[in-house]
C-alpha cells in the first residue's frame, strides 16, 4: 500500500480520533505510517494533528524496519472509529466535511418523487406502484423518507428478488450456463435466495459460502468445463481467485501463473490458499508447468492468526471462513461497504470496486462504514438502511463521468442506469405483461440447470409469508373414459365458453397435457405446452373480457399422424385461478361441461363459434390422479400475489443478453452501463420486447380511458410524474383520435425508450 | 471487467454532431485502438469471410485424402483411411475429397494448409475446441475472451458505418444442448458489447433483423421515432444532458434509427439477389449465409463468420453414417463456396478479402485426441465393418486437420503443411497451432500478435500471450 493511501486515511479526521488511529496502524501498519511521516510537511497542514501525533509519525519512521511481508498490510483490525453517532447521519456529517475541504457547494435534496423512484429503483428493482408513491407524495411527516427507506428493505421477497442478480453476477451463479455438462458446475441458487430473503448476517453469508452447507457448495466448485483444465485454473484456484476478488477486494488472478506484476502477491501465496480447498497437497504449477515444489495451505493474512494445516480439509474451510470474516479483517467489511456504496451511488467510494488496494476519496467514510456494519452484526440492510437514509444519498444526482474520467469528485449519488432486470421489470410493470412460468424454471433437468423457480419458492413457502396452498380442483379430460389407460395418438380440440361480469386483474391458467397443448383465450393464443410433467402457468387477464369468453385448447396426444407408436394415456387439465372474490362459476377447470372435437374447424377460436355437435368430454382422473400423479405441480400457491416472474428468475434471453446481462462464466462485480448500438437494435426491433409493447397495449386499451387520463397514467406509472402541457399534447397526437392500439404500443415504446425512464436520476 | 479506457470515446460522444457516425460496433474513430509491441507487415487484406466447418471436419475425408478404400462388408476399420477417391483440382500438386469438384476447380486462387494442430483439451468437448479456435484461449478463463471478430471490430473498426463490423451468421442456439457454451464465445468478451457479433441465425430472414419490427410500416416507424425525439426534447430533466449514460442511450438508439432506415439494409435482402445468381448459392441455410456474407461483405462488412451450424451429434459432427452424410455435407458447401470464390473475384474484391474455411478439429475412424495425447474413446467402432453406419470417420482427431483460405495476400495455389499417408495421419511437417493461425489471419488484416489491451491492469494479447507467430510463407511475395 502507497504511503498516501494510508495518509488519506487520516485526512478530514479531527485530531483526537487521528492519534488514536495513527497509533492502530502504528501498531499493525508501521511501514505505511513511517511512509506517510516522509510526507511529513504535506501531512502536517491537512491532519490538523498536534505536536503528540506528529511525533508518533516520526516514530514509526523510526520503527519503519520492523517491515511485514508483502501482502500483509491488508489483514489489520478495523482502525478506531470516530464516535459520530447522534441525531445527524455520521454520513452527511462526513460528507459535510469532505466538502468543506475540497470547496464544494452543498448538494440540494432531490425531490420526494425523484427520490422514491430512485430508491424503490435501488432496493427493490421496481418501480414505485402508482398508489404507493402517491399516498408518499402527499405523506406529510417528517421522518416519512426515512419510514419508506425501512418499509422497502422490510418487503423482504422484494428485497431478495432484487438482490439475486447482484449476486448472481457476484458469486456467478447461473440457472444454466457452461459447465453444466459432466457436473461441472452446481447452482446455489435456493441458498443465495433463502439468504437474501433471510437478511442473512454477511459474515454468516460468506462462512456458508467458503464451507459450505447443504445448497452452497457451488461457489467454491467453481465452473469447470470437460477435459483438461489449465492449473491455474482447478477447483481450488478458482476458489482462491474469487475469494480474493470478492470478498477481499484484491486480484490473485495474475499470481494463479506467476508472482503478480500488478500487486505484490506471490504464485506461493494464492497456491497456499488454493491448498486450504484441496483434498490433497497442491504442486504449485508456474504457468501450467509444475514446479516441484508443494504448497502448504495458508491464508492471506498471517497477521489475521495461523491456520492449523494438520486439519481435514472440512475442518481448514471451517478456520478459513472463520479468518476472512473475523472482526480484526477490517477489509472484509470495507469490501462490501464500498460494493453496497457504489451500488446505491453509482460509483465506489474505491475504484474499481475490486481493487480495495486504491485509494477511497473519503477513506475515513468507508472506515465508519465497515466499522458501524461490524458493530451491527454483518447487517447488510442495516448498511443499506444507514445509506439511504443519509441527506447524501438522498440528493440530487450528478452526472456520471465517463468511465475513463480520472479524478473523482463527489458531487452527488451518480445517475445510473437499470440493469438489465430492472428494466425488464420496469417494462413489466408498465405493460402488465410479466413472462409465463416455464417449465424449465420449475425442474431441474439431469445436468443440474433450471429448477430455479422451484428453489425460490421453496423459501418463500417456509418462510413467514407463508402462502396458501390453493387446491388443484380440475380433473383430467379426454374424449374416452378411458383415456387414462391408453388412447390413439393425435389431435383433440376441446372448447370452453362462460361468462365474466368484471374482467379480473389477475386470472391465471394453470394447465397441462399429457403430451402437448396450445391454449387460445378469445382467438389469441396465450402459450403452449409439450412436457406434462411441467404445467404451463399463464395469466390470461389480458386477453379476457367482460361477458362471454373462450378458452380453445389444441391438444394431442403422441404419436401424431406419421409418426409409429401405440395408444398411450392421454389427459387434459386445465384450471383458472382468480385472486380475490371471483365467484367459482368463474373460476373454471377443466370437467365434463367441455366439448371436443377430432376435426379441426373453421372459426372454432371464436366465441360465437357454434359447437353443437361436438361432444361432452370424459373425466378420465381427478388432479392428483391417472398414471400422472401431479398433485403437488397443479397446487402452486399463489396467494394474492400472482406470480409476477421477476427478470431475474427467468434465463437471459436476447433483450437482457442485449441489455448487458452477464452470461455468468467470470465474476461480474459492476455492468457496463455504456448504451451500444446492438442494444438500440434491439430496443428498436427486437421481437421480446416487441411483443411486451403489443400485450401492454391491449392492456391498456381495455381499460377505456380517456386520452388525457391514458397519457397521464403511463406517465405516471412509467416516469412517476405527470406529463407537461407540450408532453401531454405529443403524447395525444402519437395516440391518435380515436385512440388505436398501436397508438398506445407506440407511446409506451417512446416512454420507455426515454432517458428519464430508462437512468435512475 | 472492464477495458481500461482509451481515451478517445469521450471526446468522440462531445462532437456528436459530426456527420459520419458509425452505425453499429464503434462509437469512436476506426484508429487501431490498441497497443503492440512490435509493428505488423502492411495489411493484405481489409476483410475476412470465416466458413465454419462446425462439428469436426474429417480431413482425410476433405481436403486431404489418403488411400480410398471402397464399401465392403466385413472389411477392417483399420484399413479405412479415406472413403472417397481422391480427385484433381486446378493446382497440379493438390488433389482433394471427390464431391468438392467446384471447390477443386478454384483451388488455383487459394492455400491449402494441412496441418492445423488443434489444443489438447483433454476429453473432447466441441463446443471447448470451438471456444479455443475462435478465441484463442482455452475456458475456464478468468477473463471474458473476445471472439476474433469482436478483435478486428476492436482494432479496425467497421468498414462502412451502416454496416455492423461483426457478423455471426448461421448459428441457432434454441434446443442446442451446447448452447451456453457456445454463446460463451460468440461474445466480444471483456472488450464490451459494442464490438459483439450482429447474429443472424437465418441468412433468409437476415433482412428483419434491420427493418423496423414486424408488422410495422415504415411511417409509423418514423412517427414513433419522432414521437420519441420530441419527449426527450420536452422532458424537464434534459437539464443533466451531459450525463454520459444519457449521451450513450440518445445515440444508441439514433444508431439503431439510421441503420434501420438505411439504404444499406437492402444488403441483408436476400430476395434481392437476382434469381440465377440465388440459385448458384442455394444449397440450404448454408448456402444462404455464404450469399449473405457476399452481399454484406460489397456493403462493407469487416468480418463475417458464416456457421455450417453446430449442433451435437449433427452437420459435421458425425458420431455415425460418416460417409453418407459427407456425401450430404459436401453438397452443400462445394458450390457455394467455390461461387463466393468467384463472385468475389469477378466483382475485384477477392485480392482484399481473407476467406478462411476451418473446423475446430479433424476425425478418424480408429484415433481420438492424437497419437502422443490420446483421451477417453467418445465413439463405439468396431475392429470388423458389418454395415455401412460404421463406415466413416466418428471419432475426434486432433492432431492434423485442413484449412482452406482464398485472397487477401495469400499465395495462389500454395500448399502448406503435410500429413503422414498412414495411419496416424497426423502432422508431419510445418504443424500450424490455432495461436498461429490466428495470428497469420491477423498478419493479413495488419494487425499485430502483440496486440492488446488492458483488462484488470494487465494485457490481454490479440493472440495467446501474444506469442502467435504468422506463416509468412503463405502470403505471396510483395
Amino acid at each position: 500500500m502507497a504511503p498516501v493511501l494510508v495518509f488519506n486515511r487520516y485526512v478530514g479526521v479531527r485530531s483526537r480520533q487521528c492519534r488514536t488511529a495513527v497509533l492502530g496502524d502504528l501498531f499493525f501498519n508501521p511501514r505505511e505510517v513511517s511512509g506517510m511521516a516522509l510526507q511529513f510537511s504535506a501531512a502536517c497542514q491537512a491532519l490538523r494533528c498536534t505536536g503528540a501525533t506528529l511525533l508518533i509519525c516520526l516514530l514509526a519512521q523510526l520503527a519503519g524496519g520492523v517491515q511485514p511481508a508483502a501482502g500483509q498490510e491488508t489483514g489489520r483490525p478495523p482502525a478506531a472509529v470516530a464516535n459520530l453517532a447522534g441525531r445527524e447521519n455520521p454520513i452527511d456529517r462526513m460528507v459535510e466535511d469532505y466538502r468543506g475541504r475540497h470547496q464544494l457547494a452543498a448538494i440540494p435534496p432531490a425531490s420526494d418523487l425523484r427520490f422514491a423512484r430512485r430508491v424503490w429503483l435501488d432496493l427493490q428493482g421496481l418501480l414505485p406502484p402508482d398508489d404507493e408513491l402517491a399516498t408518499f407524495l402527499k405523506d406529510r411527516r417528517a421522518d416519512k423518507r426515512q419510514r419508506l427507506v425501512q418499509r422497502l428493505l422490510a418487503d423482504r421477497r422484494a428485497y431478495a428478488d432484487h438482490w439475486l442478480t447482484f449476486w448472481n453476477d457476484t458469486l456467478r451463479n447461473a440457472y444454466q450456463g457452461t459447465g453444466f455438462i459432466d457436473d461441472g458446475r452446481r447452482q446455489i441458487t435456493g441458498w443465495l435466495y433463502k439468504s437474501l430473503y433471510e437478511n442473512k448476517p454477511y459474515d454468516q453469508f460468506v462462512r456458508e459460502l467458503i464451507s459450505p452447507v447443504p445448497g452452497s457448495e457451488g461457489f467454491i466448485r467453481g465452473v469447470v468445463w470437460r477435459g483438461v483444465i489449465n492449473a491455474s485454473q482447478r477447483r481450488e484456484m478458482q476458489a482462491a481467485q474469487n475469494i480474493g476478488q470478492v470478498f477481499l477486494g484484491t486480484n490473485l488472478k495474475c499470481a494463479s501463473c506467476h508472482d503478480s506484476f500488478i500487486n505484490d502477491w506471490k504464485s506461493s501465496q494464492i497456491w497456499a490458499l488454493a491448498s486450504v480447498f484441496a483434498e490433497k497437497p497442491l504442486e504449485i504449477h508456474r504457468c501450467d508447468k509444475p514446479t516441484g515444489v508443494v504448497a502448504e495451505a495458508a491464508f492471506l493474512y498471517p497477521a489475521l492468526g495461523a491456520l492449523d494445516t494438520g486439519q481435514d480439509r472440512a475442518k481448514r474451510l471451517v478456520q478459513l471462513s472463520r479468518l476472512l470474516t473475523s472482526p480484526r479483517n477490517e477489509r472484509f467489511a470495507r469490501t462490501i461497504s464500498n460494493r453496497i456504496w457504489a451500488q446505491l451511488l453509482g460509483r465506489g467510494l474505491v475504484e474499481p470496486v475490486d481493487e480495495m488496494d486504491h485509494p477511497a476519496w473519503h477513506p475515513e467514510l468507508l472506515n465508519w462504514l465497515a466499522s458501524d456494519l461490524v458493530q451491527h452484526n454483518y447487517d447488510l440492510q442495516h448498511l443499506m438502511e444507514q445509506i439511504c437514509t443519509s441527506r447524501t444519498y438522498q440528493g440530487q444526482s450528478a452526472a456520471a463521468p465517463a468511465p475513463e474520467q480520472a479524478d473523482f469528485v463527489f458531487h452527488g449519488p451518480l445517475v445510473k442506469r437499470m440493469s438489465a432486470e430492472q428494466f425488464v421489470d420496469a417494462v413489466s410493470e408498465l405493460t402488465h405483461d410479466w413472462p409465463p412460468i416455464t417449465g424449465s424454471m420449475r425442474k431441474r433437468d439431469g445436468r443440474g440447470q433450471g429448477g430455479q423457480l422451484t428453489a425460490i419458492e421453496q423459501t418463500l413457502q417456509s418462510g413467514t409469508t407463508k402462502q396458501p396452498v390453493q387446491p388443484a380442483r380440475g380433473r383430467w379430460i379426454w374424449n374416452a373414459a378411458d383415456a387414462a389407460r391408453a388412447a390413439p395418438g393425435g389431435h383433440l380440440y376441446l372448447r370452453k365458453t362462460w361468462q365474466l361480469n368484471r374482467v379480473p386483474e389477475t386470472a391465471l391458467a394453470v394447465t397441462t397435457c399429457d403430451n402437448q397443448l396450445t391454449l387460445f383465450v378469445n382467438g389469441r393464443k396465450m402459450g403452449s405446452s409439450r412436457d406434462w410433467t411441467r404445467p404451463l402457468v399463464v395469466d390470461i387477464a389480458s386477453a379476457l373480457k367482460p361477458g362471454r369468453n373462450v378458452l380453445a385448447v389444441d391438444a394431442a396426444n403422441w404419436p401424431l399422424k406419421g409418426q409409429p407408436g401405440a395408444a398411450n394415456p392421454a389427459g387434459f387439465y386445465f384450471q383458472l385461478r382468480i385472486p380475490g372474490d371471483a365467484s367459482p362459476t368463474e373460476e373454471l377447470v377443466s370437467d365434463a361441461s367441455w366439448v371436443w372435437s377430432l376435426r379441426l374447424q373453421r372459426d372454432w377460436l371464436a366465441a360465437d363459434f357454434d359447437s353443437a355437435d361436438w361432444k361432452p368430454a370424459a373425466v378420465v382422473a381427478s388432479a392428483g390422479g391417472g398414471p400422472w400423479n401431479l398433485k403437488d405441480a397443479l397446487s402452486q400457491p399463489d396467494g394474492n400475489h400472482h406470480p409476477r416472474v421477476r427478470a431475474a428468475w427467468s434465463v437471459a434471453g436476447n433483450l437482457m443478453r442485449a441489455l448487458g446481462r452477464p452470461n455468468r462464466e467470470q465474476v461480474v462485480t459492476r455492468r457496463d452501463s455504456w448504451a451500444t448500438t446492438l442494444q438500440g437494435l434491439e430496443l428498436t426491433n427486437g421481437a421480446v420486447l416487441n411483443q411486451k409493447l403489443q400485450t401492454g397495449a391491449r392492456y391498456w386499451s381495455a381499460r377505456k380511458l380517456d386520452p388525457n387520463q391514458l397519457v397521464l397514467q403511463l406517465y405516471t406509472t412509467a416516469l412517476g410524474r405527470e406529463p407537461n402541457v407540450s408532453e401531454l399534447q405529443t403524447a395525444r397526437t402519437l395516440l391518435g383520435q380515436p385512440i388505436d392500439t398501436q397508438g398506445i404500443e407506440d407511446l409506451l415504446w417512446v416512454l420507455i425508450m426515454l432517458d428519464e425512464f430508462q437512468l435512475i436520476y | 471487467m472492464r477495458v481500461e479506457p482509451s481515451g478517445d470515446r469521450r471526446r468522440f460522444l462531445q462532437s456528436a454532431s459530426a456527420a459520419a457516425l458509425s452505425a453499429v460496433a464503434a462509437s469512436g474513430p476506426h484508429l487501431a485502438r490498441g497497443f503492440a509491441e512490435t509493428p505488423a507487415p502492411p495489411a493484405t487484406a481489409d476483410a475476412v469471410i470465416l466458413l465454419w466447418m462446425a462439428g469436426g471436419m474429417a480431413h482425410t475425408e476433405t481436403f486431404d485424402p489418403k488411400r480410398y478404400t471402397p464399401y465392403e462388408k466385413g472389411m477392417r476399420s483399420e484399413t479405412v483411411l479415406s472413403t472417397f477417391p481422391a480427385i484433381d483440382t486446378a493446382v497440379d500438386n493438390i488433389k482433394i475429397s471427390a464431391g468438392l469438384e467446384h471447390i477443386a476447380s478454384v483451388m488455383d486462387r487459394g492455400t491449402l494448409i494441412r496441418t492445423q494442430v488443434a489444443g489438447d483439451l483433454g476429453k473432447i468437448l466441441h463446443s471447448r475446441h470451438q471456444y479455443h479456435w475462435h478465441t484463442g484461449y482455452e475456458p475456464p478463463l478468468t477473463v471474458a475472451a473476445p471472439h476474433l471478430g469482436a478483435w478486428i471490430a476492436r482494432a479496425l473498426g467497421p468498414r462502412n458505418d451502416a454496416i455492423p463490423a461483426f457478423v455471426d451468421i448461421g448459428q441457432p442456439y434454441a434446443g442446442n444442448g451446447e448452447a451456453e457454451e457456445l454463446k460463451a464465445f460468440q461474445t466480444a468478451g471483456f472488450l464490451g458489447s459494442e464490438y459483439g457479433p450482429f447474429r443472424i441465425a437465418e441468412p433468409s430472414q437476415a433482412v428483419t433483423t434491420v427493418r423496423p419490427p414486424q408488422g410495422m410500416s415504415v411511417e409509423r416507424f418514423r412517427r414513433r421515432y419522432r414521437a420519441y425525439r420530441k419527449l426527450v426534447a420536452q422532458s424537464p430533466l434534459t437539464r443533466t444532458a451531459s450525463d454520459f449514460q444519457r449521451e450513450s442511450l440518445l445515440r444508441s438508439l439514433d444508431n439503431a434509427y439510421r441503420l434501420l432506415n438505411s439504404p444499406a439494409a437492402s444488403a441483408f435482402d436476400l430476395s434481392q439477389e437476382p434469381a440465377e445468381s440465388f440459385a448458384a448459392y442455394n444449397t440450404g441455410r448454408f448456402g444462404q449465409g455464404c450469399l449473405l456474407a457476399r452481399r454484406l461483405l460489397e456493403s462493407g462488412a469487416r468480418f463475417i463468420e458464416v456457421s455450417s451450424e453446430y449442433v451435437p451429434f449433427k452437420w459435421w459432427d458425425t458420431h455415425d453414417n460418416g460417409h453418407t452424410r459427407l456425401k450430404q455435407l459436401k453438397t452443400i458447401i462445394d458450390r457455394p463456396i467455390a461461387q463466393l470464390v468467384r463472385d468475389l473475384e469477378s466483382r475485384g474484391m477477392l485480392n482484399r478479402t481473407l476467406i478462411v474455411l476451418a473446423s475446430e478439429f479433424s476425425r478418424d475412424m480408429l484415433l481420438e485426441g492424437k497419437p502422443e495425447k490420446k483421451v477417453p474413446d467418445q465413439v463405439q467402432q468396431p475392429e470388423v465393418i458389418a454395415e455401412p453406419k460404421f463406415y466413416g470417420m466418428h471419432r475426434h482427431f486432433t492432431g492434423a486437420g485442413s484449412v482452406l483460405m482464398f485472397g487477401g495476400g495469400v499465395r495462389p495455389g500454395f500448399l502448406y503443411g503435410k500429413t503422414a499417408d498412414e495411419r496416424p495421419c497426423t502432422s508431419i511437417e510445418n504443424p500450424v497451432s490455432i495461436t498461429d493461425l490466428h495470428a497469420t489471419i491477423f498478419r493479413a488484416l495488419g494487425i499485430p500478435p502483440t496486440y492488446h489491451l488492458e483488462t484488470e491492469k494487465r494485457p490481454f494479447y490479440i493472440t495467446k500471450d501474444g506469442k502467435g507467430r504468422a506463416i509468412d510463407a503463405v502470403f505471396s511475395a510483395s
